[in-house]
């Protein structure tokens, strides 16, 4: 029985506008948008690559070690997830570029939408946006009307005068029209997928990679299933057609705009972060006595010098002759000797003195980094906490970023960590080098012989993301929580149908 | 029934409207709040510094200065770069945008009023308009009107004006309210609003109103056409889909696709590289030769000094300037294609544009900000040249405690100081005007199709 209601619904619904409308667009934009990620994807993995040659290359020949090398710094850059293809997720806007160097904290900087703005004005244009704006306005399509709209044709008396009950009926209407709403989906997305894989031999899709390509589109699907039983349970609790979708609209822009937007307001206000200038200004302004002090140190030591200096410069000699204007010659040349010996002395002892005090002013910033980076963490989790539950989006936002790694936590901090470890790894390198050879450290480091670090540089493609397991335990909660609410409003909607006025 | 869809977008667009204004006029004073204090530790950072060459290396660190519109058009502001490094080692670049620095506000975007127009209310003016037509036409209503004296246009007219004026209020009032309740929770919100951000304002809200005028038109017109409401509706939300979201990213993928370029990173790096090898060789010419010892004996190492970097910084700017005009051009013509194309096609593309551009949260002022900064940064260059240049050795045995190490560096606070200059109103506009004519045009051709489609409709 409920086999047949589906067969006539699915037959009835294919002449209908909407699903030749649906399909049309769906094979249009949903390849579109995996082709369009692919371009983006390879266009960034090669820069990122360039970068990184171009980089390595300058480590081969360093001239200057300390100026170039220990002040400058090295940047490592990072390749993107394979995934942004599918989920754009934050890459977009996140750091592509860190910095490893002995006198600076781990500076991130430069993005991709920073670098090429335009790719800012209409925002990722990826399967998530698909499905969270053009897919789920959709479904709220072919919900809204599936039971108010045949009321309001009459057809729906019909129907249940038929020894037709009214759950088969409903179940019928359900599920046939998430199967007409399902299949324009998969289908583009399976041929998206086949002509990605084609047509861009490069992008490197391992047996993970699908895996969490299923799981991506599972909560999809399920996000969809989500929408689509909210517009039936709206269709089911309105007597008019226009009014169920005119409630599901308000609905939606609530779900999808306010909730989020909502939520960063009040979590920007119960845990302010305060921004990076100012933290940046902060430290510089604690570091300036620090700075001063030291000043007054190395001070301290050229008055000695001097005090020195004028003890030991050779008096004219009183008589001009011969014998004494020659002493005279070579005490100042073995003056002058001393003074270029010991004001290189103090050249190398005080460079190495600033790289210990540049640590200090780096572990400083670090307090304050650190401080900066938790608040921001806390106050990420509860906008996070409220979005997962406060609406389906937010669930599907973050399973999706999650499991395609383009997310907050299994991106940025992951290239922080990285970092951070190749910069300890370079002061490390740094170290050694200057132990091996002080001359290095100071001045004279510009006739050394050039220095090849280029052994310790990472790859873009080794910064290591997060793994398969911790994904999929991140995003149970909120595949949980789709499915639940769909279940829900399923549940609810049957209760409503039965005691809908069909007249 | 219609009275309950004005009631409900009303309500819609106000309550999604306050927390937008709310936040956004938070987030404006929180960016502001620390413009403030940038001069004096900009200052007493240099003034700590051992010399004026180290100086020179460490510099200045400016933040944009936000501007007040950006409250009802976030635009691509957020993603924007905010600081910049002044120093005489890197170019001035401006980097960190907000959404790097808080990635859980690239998570969940922004809404603001531009957002309320472009989604929520073209939507509802397409639901309000959809059925006007067909709609009476079905419930036989339709004949009805038109068999009294009233002459058709002047039905079409009623109908254009009055529900038009309808949904004007939808957008007009919430506004008002929100910019009452700014003016009574922030006592420094009319001190930021200057005439020139009234005026800006108010061609944004009639780029706004032009940009609805757009989508009720077309709902009139597509309303006109179809026979069943249901066939137009479906018809509408294809035309928002196409107009909102396609072509917008076609034109854009259009634009990498021909006119692709190499991203400013890949230069810089390049750049970078090739300028670390020029000092790497400065310092060693620096000792070897370039007269070095006679300049000590003489007294004028300083100058000396002064003069190869003087001459390494024009280099170096030269170099930089090469890249960058080579980047420019690419991307110039790249933006060009992409945004003629788009404000071409779609009108959601022309009002993104408009409204940026009187916002000040679009690439125009970015850019002008940071040719501004690079003038800043040629400045701030010569006048350390200038003092280093300024260094008067009277002693041999005083020629490196005059340029090593200072007491305390007498720091001009004008010098260091950027003020950044706002593009005048007639800039601003100009350059919208071509947003502004496309809306127009746009309204214009669907106000009068859906005119003549009624003329000519056939009530049976």
């Amino acid at each position: 029985m409920i086999t047949e209601i589906i067969v006539k619904e699915i037959r009835a619904g294919l002449r209908t506008p909407k699903v030749g409308i649906t399909y049309l667009a769906l094979v249009v934009l949903i390849p579109m948008a995996i082709l369009s990620g692919g371009l983006r994807y390879t266009g960034a993995a090669s820069e990122a690559a360039l970068q990184a040659a171009v980089e390595r290359d300058r480590l081969t020949n360093v001239i200057n070690f300390s100026e170039d090398l220990l002040e400058r710094g090295v940047h490592t850059f990072r390749h993107p997830s394979v995934l942004s293809i599918l989920v754009g997720g934050i890459e977009g806007d996140s750091a592509q570029r860190g910095l490893a160097s002995n006198t600076m904290n781990p500076e991130f900087d430069v993005s991709r939408f920073n670098s090429v703005p335009l790719l800012a004005v209409f925002g990722n244009f990826d399967l998530e946006f698909i499905v969270k704006i053009v897919l789920s306005i959709f479904a709220l399509v072919y919900a809204f009307d599936v039971v108010s709209g045949e009321r309001e044709r009459g057809t729906l008396r019909q129907m249940l005068a038929s020894a037709l009950s009214r759950n088969d009926l409903l179940i019928g209407k359900l599920v046939a029209n998430f199967l007409l709403l399902m299949i324009p989906f998969l289908a583009p997305l399976i041929v998206g997928l086949v002509l990605l894989v084609t047509l861009y031999p490069a992008v490197a899709l391992g047996g993970e990679e699908w895996i969490r390509t299923a799981l991506i589109t599972l909560a999809f699907v399920l996000y969809a299933a989500c929408v689509f039983s909210l517009g039936v349970l709206v269709s089911t609790l309105t007597g008019r057609a226009i009014m169920s979708f005119l409630i599901l609209l308000m609905v939606w822009v609530f779900l999808l705009g306010m909730v989020p937007q909502t939520a960063v307001l009040v979590s920007e206000l119960l845990l302010p972060v305060p921004t990076i200038d100012n933290v940046k200004r902060r430290h510089l302004a604690e570091f300036s006595p620090a700075q001063r002090a030291f000043g007054r140190k190395v001070e301290a030591l050229w008055q000695r010098f001097h005090a020195e200096e004028l003890r030991r410069r050779p008096a004219e000699p009183v008589e001009r002759s011969p014998g004494s204007a020659a002493a005279y010659e070579r005490a100042t040349a073995e003056f002058e000797e001393w003074r270029y010996d010991e004001r290189m002395r103090i050249g190398a002892t005080m460079a190495l003195e600033y790289q210990a005090f540049a640590s200090e002013m780096r572990k400083a910033g670090q307090e304050l980094v650190r401080d900066r980076e938790l608040r921001q963490d806390r106050q990420n989790e509860l906008v996070l906490a409220i979005c997962r539950f406060a609406t389906p989006a937010g669930a599907l936002t973050f399973a999706a970023n999650r499991l395609a790694r383009t997310g907050i936590f299994s991106s940025d901090k992951v290239f922080r960590k990285n970092v951070e470890e190749f910069s300890r790894k370079f002061s490390q390198e740094n170290q050694r080098l200057i132990e091996e050879n002080p001359s290095l450290a100071g001045m004279e480091g510009a006739r050394a012989d050039p220095v090849d670090m280029s052994s310790i540089y990472p790859e873009p493609v080794s910064f290591a993301r997060e793994g398969l397991d911790e994904s999929v335990s991140g995003v149970l909660q909120d595949l949980a929580y789709l499915a639940a609410l769909t279940v829900f409003f399923i549940g609810c909607a049957f209760l409503s149908f039965q005691r809908y006025d069909v007249r | 029934m219609t009275s309950a869809k004005f009631i409900s977008a009303f309500a819609v667009v106000s309550l999604i409207l306050m927390p937008s204004l709310f936040f956004g006029m938070n987030d404006f004073l929180v960016k502001t709040g620390d413009q403030t204090l940038q001069g004096e530790l900009n200052l007493e950072l240099l003034s700590s510094q051992p010399s004026w060459m180290v100086a020179g290396r460490h510099g200045l660190i400016e933040s944009k200065k936000p501007f007040i519109l950006s409250i009802f058009d976030r635009g691509i502001d957020n993603s924007l770069g905010r600081l910049a490094q002044i120093n005489t080692e890197v170019d001035a670049r401006l980097d960190k945008s907000t959404k790097l620095v808080a990635p859980i506000r690239a998570m969940f975007s922004d809404i603001d009023l531009t957002f309320i127009v472009r989604v929520i209310l073209s939507l509802f003016a397409m639901l309000m308009t959809f059925d006007a037509v067909s709609g009476e036409k079905e419930q036989g209503t339709l004949s009805l009107v038109l068999s009294n004296a009233v002459p058709r246009h002047k039905v079409v007219l009623g109908k254009i004006l009055g529900g038009f004026s309808a949904l004007s209020l939808t957008l007009v009032l919430p506004l008002m309210i929100g910019l009452l309740a700014l003016v009574f929770s922030y006592p420094t919100f009319l001190v930021h609003m200057s005439t020139d951000a009234w005026i800006r304002l108010g061609v944004m809200v009639s780029a706004y109103l032009v940009f609805l005028l757009v989508f009720f038109s077309a709902g009139l017109f597509v309303s006109s056409l179809c026979r069943h409401s249901a066939t137009s509706f479906v018809a509408l939300l294809t035309l928002w889909v196409l107009f909102a979201a396609i072509i917008p990213q076609l034109s854009l993928a259009a634009a990498e696709r021909l006119l692709p370029y190499e991203s400013y990173n890949v230069l810089q790096t390049r750049a970078f590289k090739e300028i670390g090898e020029l000092h790497a060789l400065r310092l060693q010419r620096f000792y070897e030769n370039q007269g070095y010892g006679r300049a000590i004996r003489e007294n004028r190492l300083p100058q000396l000094i002064a003069d190869i970097m003087d001459a390494e910084l024009d280099l170096q700017q030269e170099i930089t300037d090469k890249y960058e005009r080579q980047f420019r051009r690419q991307q110039d013509s790249q933006i060009s294609f992409s945004t003629t194309l788009g404000r071409a096609l779609s009108p959601t593309c022309a009002l993104s544009f408009a409204v940026q551009s009187l916002a000040g949260t679009g690439w125009d002022r970015q850019r002008e900000y940071l040719s501004q900064l690079r003038e800043f940064q040629k400045a701030f260059r010569s006048y350390i040249v200038g003092a280093i240049e300024s260094i008067r050795v009277d002693n041999y045995w005083d020629v490196f405690d005059a340029l090593y190490r200072n007491k305390e560096l007498d720091v001009d606070r004008r010098a260091v100081t950027f003020e950044f200059r706002e593009e005048s109103l007639a800039v601003v506009l100009s350059r919208c005007a071509w947003d502004m004519a496309t809306l127009a045009i746009f309204a214009a051709l669907f106000f009068a199709a859906a005119f003549v489609s009624f003329l000519r409709y056939d009530v049976r």
